[in-house]
């Protein structure tokens, strides 16, 4: 079964790569996109198996699309919980704003390349038998450098498709320590207190610098939209992927589909 | 629109439909997680306290030989109730009210409760005896405050406040208490903290605010730090800062009994050590440890605690804290309306 869905997803994503057609069009965009998510994570704080969680997502994005290059901001939420057939539920709480620039690469049309920066916030919110809210709560606080490459070509008259791959380079991570509420440098320092109520600056402030080796952050994003009119408005449909890593005594790993329809307003006008 | 944008477009739809299916099928994994077998069920319920546990030493627990002991009595044929009973009994061997193991109740065995939970019981072996109502009968004009909060005075000088659980959202009820004992000019305060069960420890710092006029370190935490048994982080100080009003010349008679467990033995254990306050009464129930909970391969849950509160002068709590004045009430006491304990903090 694994096999034969890696292929299908090979063959969609080199076939799209394949075709080499013309850039993506010139403009200003404001994008809005909703859909469903699904969560499929451990963290070893909190449990010894994976769990699913679903919910709903959206993404906001002012896109910048200039003769040879884009710039992107970009918010996304997801909101999702886990079933409820267990002793404990999670609510994860996930929400990511980016600024990404990327160049057209020169005799390779369609395709970008670049970086981005990253703020990343995902909070995993244990109930049922979990009473200590201390205890409760784990998180994964990020922000990140990384790189990226960009396709973005037309289908035929009115068709278009874009995917997109980054991944993070250099990390700001925060984890909570072992069995603590608190990042490790809390124990060091010789800090305590009984609930987070009003530390969330320190703890925002106490994260270490991490790279691929124990940290690693990768989005895998495909889109496909149909002109809507002669506006420039687009509509479409959109999946992202991303896988997360954050190592450590307490390692957390999860992969997050997205899967949405995707709205792109022309702020420039007719085209 | 060509034939090759038409194929493009039926591979995305095909991508995008397999990925969808793949985010949906994902709803279907936990449930075959309910068959992790229960040998894997039962070293993971062992290897997280073996890494966690914060109390193996003050309580000489050899937690290996326990794993010995309680191996042979699990093995994949076992049923999924004997195996709650088996792990449970245990997490029992910590002798400690903050561990327990957890599952989601089936409602034909737990009688509608939401969760069935066996921890230890630390009230067992222990007579307990305490009768609000015959509380009432002591205390002059008395006043329900919040949920958790009775307040009155005791003659014209003693005030006397019975707190029942540390409520995060009643703490603001504190602050009317000590002014209005501030503006009576009490020359006593009694505490009563029996049958009080804990909840949010921190409110047991602020509360020790009130009888200190400078920062004063009333306790500290120790945390475990790593999976090894005696990976500890140094010791974290617990400091008081003071509130007003300052009532720190005012003599304070806390009331405990071994029902007054986790958060209110962290207050009596910060509180001891002050001046002008005693302890009067029985041993608390202790619980000197903040709980961890961790979910199992088949979706239960097992808590430990994962760190320990030592008072000022570094004495554990764990296992109780100890009253100045000892004094109980028997059961003929409560029968007759008669509250011992609570004559000798007036008397006091």
């Amino acid at each position: 079964m694994n096999l034969f869905l890696y292929k299908i997803i090979v063959f969609c994503c080199f076939g799209t790569l394949s075709s080499t057609l013309l850039a993506q069009t010139k403009g200003d965009y404001l994008n809005a996109s909703v859909g469903y998510i699904n969560h499929h994570f451990n963290d070893a704080r909190h449990s010894s198996i994976f769990r699913n969680a679903g919910g709903v997502g959206g993404i906001l994005q002012y896109e910048a699309v200039r003769d040879l290059e884009i710039h992107r901001l970009q918010l996304q939420v997801a909101l999702a919980t886990t079933h409820q057939e267990f002793a404990s539920v999670s609510t994860n709480t996930h929400g990511t704003l980016r600024y990404e620039y990327c160049r057209a690469l020169t005799g390779l049309q369609g395709v970008y390349v670049g970086g981005y920066v990253d703020f990343s916030a995902l909070l995993l919110e244990r109930s049922g038998l979990w009473t200590d809210p201390g205890a409760a709560l784990s998180y994964v606080l990020s922000s990140s450098l990384g790189g990226l490459i960009r396709y973005s070509a037309p289908l035929g008259e009115s068709w278009s498709v874009n995917t997109a791959a980054y991944l993070s380079l250099l990390n700001y991570v925060v984890r909570p320590a072992f069995g603590f509420p608190y990042p490790a440098s809390f124990l060091r320092d010789g800090r305590f207190s009984f609930n987070l109520n009003g530390l969330a600056g320190d703890i925002v402030q106490s994260g270490i610098v991490q790279t691929l080796d124990t940290f690693v952050n990768t989005t895998f994003s495909a889109e496909i939209t149909r002109d809507v009119g002669d506006s420039g408005h687009k509509v479409g449909l959109l999946y992202v992927g991303n896988y997360l890593f954050a190592g450590g005594t307490k390692p957390f790993f999860g992969v997050q589909n997205f899967a949405g329809i995707s709205f792109h307003y022309n702020l420039s006008g007719k085209q | 629109m060509t034939q090759n944008t038409k194929n493009i477009i039926r591979r995305f739809l095909a991508f995008f439909c397999c990925a969808i299916t793949i985010s949906f099928s994902g709803c279907l994994v936990d449930s075959t997680v309910s068959n992790a077998s229960p040998t894997i069920v039962f070293t993971t319920t062992w290897q997280y306290i073996s890494e966690t546990y914060s109390f193996f030493e003050l309580k000489k627990i050899d937690w290996d030989a326990i794993k010995q002991r309680y191996e042979t009595k699990v093995n994949n044929s076992i049923s999924s109730d004997s195996l709650f009973t088996v792990c449970a009994a245990m997490v029992r061997e910590l002798r400690d009210g903050h561990c327990y193991i957890g599952r989601k109740a089936a409602s034909s065995s737990a009688a509608g409760r939401m969760f069935d939970v066996k921890p230890f019981d630390f009230e067992q072996g222990y007579e307990i005896h305490f009768s609000l109502p015959n509380v009432v009968k002591y205390i002059v004009n008395p006043q329900q405050k919040g949920r958790v909060l009775l307040t009155g005075m005791v003659g014209d000088s003693i005030g006397y406040v019975y707190y029942a659980g540390f409520y995060d959202n009643e703490s603001g009820l504190w602050q009317n208490v000590m002014d209005d004992f501030k503006q009576k000019g009490v020359r006593k305060i009694i505490l009563d903290i029996r049958n009080n069960g804990g909840g949010e420890p921190r409110i047991a710092t602020d509360l020790c605010g009130y009888f200190v006029n400078t920062p004063t370190v009333v306790g500290s935490m120790t945390q475990k730090s790593g999976k090894g048994r005696n990976d500890f982080s140094p010791k974290l100080s617990l400091t008081a800062l003071p509130r007003s009003p300052y009532l720190g010349n005012v003599r304070v008679n806390i009331v405990i009994n071994r029902s007054s467990f986790s958060a209110s033995s962290y207050l009596a254990g910060m509180m001891a050590n002050l001046p002008n306050v005693q302890l009067i009464g029985q041993i608390t129930g202790g619980g000197g440890g903040g709980e961890l909970p961790f979910e199992l391969p088949n979706g239960w849950v097992v808590s430990v605690s994962c760190n320990y509160f030592t008072d000022s002068k570094g004495k554990h709590i764990e296992n109780g804290v100890e009253p100045t004045i000892p004094i109980n009430n028997t059961a003929e006491d409560v029968r007759q309306g008669r509250d011992r304990m609570l004559e000798t903090a007036i008397a006091r």
